[in-house]
């Protein structure tokens, strides 16, 4: 081998102009990967993260009404049946009726960490003369504790307050922030469906970075929320912790069948997100994959410019006792040492880059909020770029090293 | 004598072109000698056969009366190695390379050590008179200087027999006598020296002269 390295080598290091370019277009496309993936799956991650910890890993809810339930007679008779449709869905109670049951016998199973019950629905908030409206949570905060990690993003810690204050609520801070409440202990009205009122102090905020959430949400001690709502010791959705939440799909479908209501997982909750991440990701590494063909092409043009350059060097080293396979080895160690040192560059210029990104404190807001980039630096994004600059790097060289292979030395000694 | 290199009934055909024809020769070992003949009498193609370059159409080849199997390039390539040193009209010198790399690139090949390489290499080019000059690379040397540079190369794996084309072709009177010197030497030192000419200043130099003309020998 060492002749092999020693020619390649040497057929580099003399014409740094071209390895310049080659080296340089494999350091982008690493760089670019490695910058992008963990941009990318650092948001991502974070977003799916802040998700399962704020709608739990399973929730269970009154199974939504389909068509067929919009049935609201059905006649039979002697060669007739008959379906009769009404404007509206027949009256369905949302709620689960032996939620208590379905919670204990659930909290045995070594799958599931916490459940907790939830009153939800929708209410008028007013403060001031603003008005805005919210989805209204009502929580049991001992048993909401077990089943996420709601303490996380109250900023203040005040949740026990939801205990010792019946009339005290937890909101969003963004929703706060659009009633143009920033203080705590601030007095707001809410109006709920069914007309009652009442008047709550601001205990605590919410704040999940999750922007939607933080605008919407709003937590009420849920024995409040059912007298206010005149629905007492109602539960319209429990929310599961699980040990695994890579098993929520599953436990999802099991508790379905079980208890004949509508069992959600995270993945099914948050399903459009996901795959627009998916197809974020193609978006994002069809890019990268396009930057990275370039540079092979790069590479491949190079190497096999210098084939043909290289004709008599080629049929002299046959001459010399070459072997076919050295010849192949030559020109493709050269593409080799081109992706490697790209790769080398472009994961040290991508640390770079990330170190700076990491730095930037801007204030990002979209679909989290966060202050600066969220980075996910992994070091397996650098063993990708790697192995990808590699790859390419071997598949671009070895056609040209293969053509150089096939050459034929008494041809070129015959032409001079 | 011991026959080093044989040849029998040796035929190349390129095409319509019968470039070789029932070609028989015999090289014994520690001789000098040239090939001539007129342009395209199939001088250079021979060669090639004998350097184990080129395939024969049909015919056999004996090398240390080993019977050449061309299917077996890997065995080819180590016999081109370690058997042959090749001298063209051209030097052939990689320009990426200095002199004395140039002269190491077939001792690696055989797998001699780097150091021990350079010191052969350093020997090979003092005995062409290159001393000094081994770190030049090859545009950096005369016409003369690059095509001794090509010989030391040839010498490097100590090979028994020379195979040269046209060495002289590309060099002035002075620098001819210079090669011819040196190939006269080597002969000398025991060394099997096969050269294609078409000066018959030179081939008188050489111990034996094969005559050659469409593609036979003739004397």
């Amino acid at each position: 081998m060492t002749h092999i390295l020693f020619i390649a080598l040497k057929f580099i290091l003399e014409r740094k102009r071209q390895t310049f370019v080659s080296i340089a277009g494999v350091s982008i496309g690493v760089a670019a990967f490695i910058v992008m993936a963990s941009l990318m799956n650092g948001f991502q991650n974070y977003f799916i993260e802040q998700a399962i910890d704020l709608n739990a890993h399973i929730t269970i809810k009154v199974k939504p009404q389909t068509v067929e339930d919009k049935i609201v007679r059905r006649y039979y008779g002697e060669n007739v049946v008959a379906d009769v449709y009404g404007a509206k869905p027949e009256e369905k109670k949302d709620k689960i009726t032996n939620y208590r049951f379905i919670i204990s016998k659930y909290s045995k199973e070594p799958d599931f960490l916490g459940l907790a019950p939830h009153l939800v629905g929708q209410a008028i908030v007013k403060y001031s003369t603003l008005e805005k409206s919210a989805t209204v949570i009502g929580i049991d905060p001992i048993q909401e504790r077990k089943a996420s990690v709601i303490d996380k993003f109250v900023e203040n810690s005040n949740i026990n307050s939801l205990l010792t204050d019946r009339n005290s609520i937890i909101i969003g801070k963004l929703l706060a922030k659009d009633l143009g409440i920033d203080q705590l202990n601030k007095k707001v009205i809410i109006t709920f469906p069914n007309g009652s009122q009442g008047i709550f102090k601001v205990a605590d905020f919410f704040n999940s970075g999750i922007t939607t959430l933080d605008q919407t949400r709003l937590y009420i001690n849920i024995r409040t929320y059912q007298a206010m709502t005149n629905r007492p010791g109602e539960v319209n959705e429990i929310i599961i912790k699980l040990k695994d939440v890579n098993k929520a799909e599953r436990l999802a479908r099991k508790i379905g069948s079980e208890t004949g209501y509508y069992a959600e997982s995270w993945q099914k909750a948050y399903k459009n997100f996901l795959q627009l991440f998916k197809i974020q990701n193609y978006i994002t590494y069809m890019i990268v994959f396009a930057i990275l063909v370039v540079s092979a092409f790069g590479i491949f043009n190079i190497i096999m410019m210098v084939v043909m350059e290289k004709r008599k060097d080629i049929a002299i080293l046959m001459a010399m006792g070459y072997e076919k396979e050295d010849i192949i080895k030559i020109f493709t160690v050269q593409g080799l040492l081109n992706g490697v040192a790209g790769a080398v560059i472009g994961s040290v210029v991508g640390y770079g880059i990330q170190e700076w990104l990491s730095s930037i404190n801007l204030d990002v807001e979209g679909l989290v909020r966060a202050k600066g980039f969220i980075l996910d630096r992994s070091f397996i994004y650098y063993i990708y770029g790697v192995v990808f600059a590699f790859v390419f790097s071997l598949v671009a060289s070895f056609y040209p090293s293969y053509k150089a292979s096939k050459l034929n030395p008494v041809d070129i000694f015959r032409s001079g | 004598m011991k026959t080093i290199i044989k040849l029998s009934k040796i035929n190349k055909i390129i095409g319509q072109e019968h470039i070789l024809k029932d070609i028989d020769l015999d090289i014994y070992e520690g001789e000098f000698v040239s090939i001539i003949g007129p342009s395209g009498s199939g001088k250079s193609s021979l060669l090639y056969i004998i350097g184990l370059l080129d395939t024969p159409t049909s015919g056999s080849i004996y090398i240390d009366g080993n019977l050449i199997d061309f299917k077996n390039q890997r065995e080819i390539a180590r016999l081109r190695n370690t058997k042959m040193g090749f001298v063209f009209q051209f030097h052939y010198l990689i320009n990426e390379l200095t002199a004395l790399e140039n002269v190491i690139v077939p001792l690696i090949k055989a797998r001699v050590e780097i150091g021990k390489s350079k010191v052969i290499a350093r020997e090979l080019l003092k005995k062409v008179g290159l001393e000094g000059k081994e770190d030049r690379k090859p545009y950096q040397l005369s016409g003369g200087q690059q095509q001794r540079v090509a010989i030391a190369r040839a010498l490097s794996n100590n090979p028994q027999v020379i195979i040269a084309d046209e060495p002289t072709g590309n060099l002035d009177s002075k620098n001819t006598q210079i090669v011819m010197d040196i190939f006269k030497q080597l002969n000398t030192e025991g060394k099997t020296i096969i050269m294609v000419t078409h000066e018959l200043e030179l081939a008188n130099q050489t111990n034996r002269i094969i005559s050659m003309k469409d593609g036979r020998i003739v004397s």
